[in-house]
Order: C-alpha cells, then structure tokens, then sequence
C-alpha cells in the first residue's frame, strides 16, 4: 500500500516538469518571457515540499 | 525506470514525426520539435503523472521519484537541443523577414537600378582601365575611337531615397590620360553595408588594351588587338579574339574561358571551376586547382598545366587536351610531353614525339598511331598499362610489370618472359627506346591501330561560340521580403 508521502514525492518530478514546459511555451508563444517565470518553478517545488510534510504530519 | 510508458510513447512520437515528414514533405520533424518541444516537456509530465496514479490506483508501490535522475539528463539535452534549434529557426525567420543584416550581404529592402552611361574619345590603340569593385563588365573591340560606356548600377537600399543617396556617392567616372582610359564605378566610396553592383557594357576601339580590376563579377572581352589582363577575387573570365597576350590573376572563378588569343596566355587561379582554351596561337600556362572540366585544344607552342595533383606539359597540341577528376586525354600533339600525376587514368593518342608519363596511380594507354616513333617512357606505380605498337614502327621495347599479368598480343616480333610474380615483353628493331613499367598491374603490348573505343572517337574542334551577351538589365523591382 503506497503511503501518501509516497505519491506526492512521486508526483514532484512530472509536475516539475509539466511546470516548466508550459512556462517555456508561454515564453515561445509570445507570452511572458521565461527569464521572468522561471521563480515558478522554485514556488512549485516548495509547495510539493509542503504538502509532503503537511501529508506527513497527517499519518 | 523499469516498465515505463515512456519509452514505447517516445517511440510512437518518433514514428509519427517521421511519417508525417514523409506524408507532407513540407513539414520537417526538425521544425516541429524546434516548435513544439514545451509540449513535448508537459506531455511527458502528463505522461509519469499518469503512470503514478495508475500505480497508485491499483496499489502498487510507487517509484520514490517520479522522474528519475537519467531522466532529467535526457530532459536537459532534449530541451538544449531543442531550443537552440529553435534559436536557429527563430535567427532564420529574421533574417528572411529582413531585420539582420549579415557581413554586407542586403537580405532587406529593395534594389533599384540607376543607368549609367559616358563616352570619351580615345586613340586608336588605348589602354583601358576597368575597375568595378562588383558586378559584370562586357568591353567589345569595335571599329570606332571612341569608348561608350553604357549600363547600370543595382543599389540595394531600404527605400528610394537612401538608394538615390548611396548612388549620388558612386558617380560613373571615366578619364582620359594620354592614351590610358580609366573606367572607375567607384563602389568604395559607398562605405555602408548596402550592396551595390555596376553591370556595363563598354564599346572599345579594337586596337585596345585592356586590364580589369574587381573583386566580384564576371569580365567578357571581345575583338581587341591587345592585351587583356584579369586581376580578382572572384571571376568569371571569358574572351574571345585577344591579338595581344591574356593574364588572368583571380582567387576564384567559374569559369575561364578563352578562343582564338593571338598571343600568350597565362592563368593563375587558386580555385577554380571550369577551364577551355582554345586556339592560342601562344603558348599557355595554367596554374591552379580547377575542380569542373579542364579542356585545351589547339595550342600552337607550349601548354603546362600545373595543378596540385597533375603537372603536364604539351608542345604543339594539334588536338585537344582534356582532364577531368580522373582521366585525362590527349590526342594528336606534335611537339614533346611530359606528365606527371598522383592519380589518373591517362590516355594519349596521335603522337610521333617523346612522351613521358610518370603516375603514382592511374592506367596508361598509348596509341602513338603513326610508325615513326620516339622515345617512350611510361611508368605507373600501379595501373594497367596498354601500349598499341604500330604494325612497321622500328623500336626497342621493354615493357615489364612486377606484378601482374603480361600479354603480347603484338606477335612473335616480340618475347614474353614471365618473371617471379610478374613479367616482360622485350623486342627491338633498331627503333627509339620505349620504357614501359608498372609495379602492379597488367601489361599488354598489342598492334597499332586497334585503339580503344574511346579513342576512337574524334573531337573535332568546337565552334567558338557566340559570345555571351550579359544579362538584361532587370528593371526596377521591389523585393518583399
């Protein structure tokens, strides 16, 4: 039975990268430039971090 | 990770980018990926993420990372990859759309064209000067004194006004000093990237020499009784009855081609393409690497040729003298040869003066076809060599291989001895010394007359042609970018 930490530190690396291939198509479609975006990326990972700890402290 | 979708997903893609390139040829998976590779991130995200929810759905245990370490490599060398073959897409666009402007080559704005046109009387036997840093000049040796130059000078501007401004700058000027005429389109005075060409057509008198300066553009002289001299980066060269001798100095070059020259002529190019000579009356001298056809015909004295690779030289060339990448073919000559070369499959035909051949590589055939003989000397490091010894020529032959078959196919005039791994065919009847040799090859000594297929075949001389008329002035037009 995976445990819920289990899955939300499984699911950082995809949504990582799900982050960062719509910011860097939002840059290449005319939008927002990725040198501007990219902190997102920072903010996603803590909030993974978060839940993480958050799922932790459930159990 | 084992057991991932990935894998066969990544295959499926491949597949689908290469068909559809197939399917519609205009749409190139290398576009694609340069476009779309964000998506190409998020579909992969999507792709782990439903993995893991799938894996979680059914209970089974999780990876600990979604996106293994190997993985992010990969994602970090596609994404490299792929922007930067986007940067070089993105870079194309803008130079086709016109915002770049790179080393003076105009990819924006329009070209306009401004006719030229001046005359000035000169003697009857004077020196012209042509310096035209780009575009073609025609100069034709005519019957009057004077020189009329007429054309047109092509400016690349990003409108009118600055193409009026660049040519107001680069005034057509042609003076007279003494008897030298200076024909100048003063392109350097136009010190901006703008692109600028000066095509003119210039009548002479015939009794004219001529000298041609440029750095790009194509010389055509034609009808003058004098020199005619050639000195650029990057020339076409053409002239058709030169009375007086012709230097050609350029780095590259298309073509030279030059007909019925009075006098001497002299080619230096360190890159050229195509190369024909025909009826010099002088001798010839050519020194560079052509990479196209190289054809001499009917050079009455001298003719060297001398590249990196092959160095020949022919005296009295009745006929014609071709090279090409591989062969190279002489035929009917009066005066002594001597030819050198690394690799070459070498034919000579119609001949009763010495020869001499010395290759590193290459087949020798010899059809000398006439019974008076001279000294032979033919040597090849390896190749086949063919002699046809006419049927009542006098000679001193020894024709020896040192590895490979030997044929006599002459008769019994001629013996054969067959030696360790090779042989030798010796005879002699009180004639002049023919040395044949290969390291490694066959030898075959046969009976005059019978010459190879390709021998056969006559060229007769080739029509000078017309010359060629330089192209039509366009007219104005406006180039969308």
């Amino acid at each position: 039975m995976p445990t819920s930490i289990g899955l939300v530190a499984a699911i950082r690396g995809p949504v990582i990268l799900i982050t960062l291939g719509t910011l860097i198509a939002i840059d290449h479609a005319g939008g927002l430039r990725f040198s501007r975006t990219w902190p997102v990326l920072i903010i996603m990972f803590g909030v993974l971090k978060l839940a993480e700890y958050v799922k932790g402290g459930q159990q | 990770m084992k057991n991932s979708f990935v894998g066969p997903v990544v295959l499926i893609g491949v597949g689908v980018l290469f068909l559809a390139n197939n399917l519609r040829p205009d749409l190139s998976p290398w576009r694609l990926l340069a476009d779309y590779w964000p998506y190409l991130l998020i579909i992969w995200g999507v792709i782990r993420l439903v993995e893991i929810a799938w894996l979680a759905s059914r209970n089974q245990p999780l990876p600990k990372r979604g996106v293994s370490g190997g993985e992010w490599g990969l994602i970090i060398f596609v994404s490299l990859f792929a922007s930067g073959m986007w940067l070089a897409y993105d870079a194309r666009e803008k130079i086709r759309s016109g915002r770049v402007n790179l080393r003076g080559l105009q990819i924006f704005g329009e070209s306009f064209e401004y006719p030229v046109s001046a005359s000035v009387t000169a003697g009857k036997t004077p020196r012209i000067i042509v310096e035209n840093r780009r575009g073609n000049v025609r100069l034709v040796g005519g019957d009057s004194d004077k020189v009329t130059v007429s054309g047109h000078n092509t400016v690349m501007g990003l409108d009118r006004t600055e193409a009026d401004r660049i040519n107001e700058r680069m005034k057509l000027e042609v003076t007279v000093q003494g008897d030298q005429v200076v024909i100048r389109t003063n392109q350097e005075r136009v010190n901006t990237d703008n692109r600028v060409d000066s095509d003119l057509e210039v009548q002479i008198p015939k009794g004219a020499s001529v000298e041609c300066r440029g750095t790009r553009g194509d010389f055509d002289v034609s009808h003058i009784t004098g020199n005619y001299e050639v000195t650029s980066e990057n020339a076409g060269v053409r002239g058709q009855d030169i009375g007086g001798n012709v230097r050609v100095d350029i780095r590259r070059s298309d073509i030279v081609r030059l007909l019925k020259v009075k006098g001497n002529v002299d080619v230096k190019a360190s890159r050229g393409e195509d190369i024909e000579l025909d009826e010099v009356t002088g001798q010839a001298i050519v020194a560079g690497q052509f990479t196209g056809s190289v054809d001499f015909r009917r050079v009455e004295k001298l003719l060297r040729f001398e590249s990196e690779a092959t160095n020949l030289s022919v005296e009295k060339l009745k006929g014609r003298a071709r090279l090409s990448d591989g062969d190279l073919e002489v035929e009917d000559i009066l005066g002594p040869m001597k030819l050198r070369s690394r690799s070459k499959d070498v034919r000579v035909s119609g001949f009763a003066t010495p020869v001499e051949i010395d290759l590193n590589r290459g087949d020798i055939e010899l059809s000398p076809g006439s019974s008076t003989l001279s000294t032979i000397i033919a040597k090849t490091s390896s190749g086949a060599v063919t002699m046809h010894l006419p049927e009542n020529a006098k000679y001193d032959i020894e024709a020896k291989t040192r590895r490979g078959e030997v044929e006599n196919l002459f008769g019994n005039a001629l013996d054969r001895v067959e030696e360790d791994r090779g042989g030798v065919i010796r005879g002699k009847n009180g004639g002049p010394r023919i040395v044949l040799e290969t390291e490694r090859g066959t030898m075959t000594v046969t009976r005059g007359g019978t010459m190879s297929s390709r021998m056969d075949l006559k060229y007769p001389p080739a029509a000078p042609s017309a010359p060629v008329a330089p192209a039509a002035p366009k007219p104005p037009t406006v180039v969308e970018r």
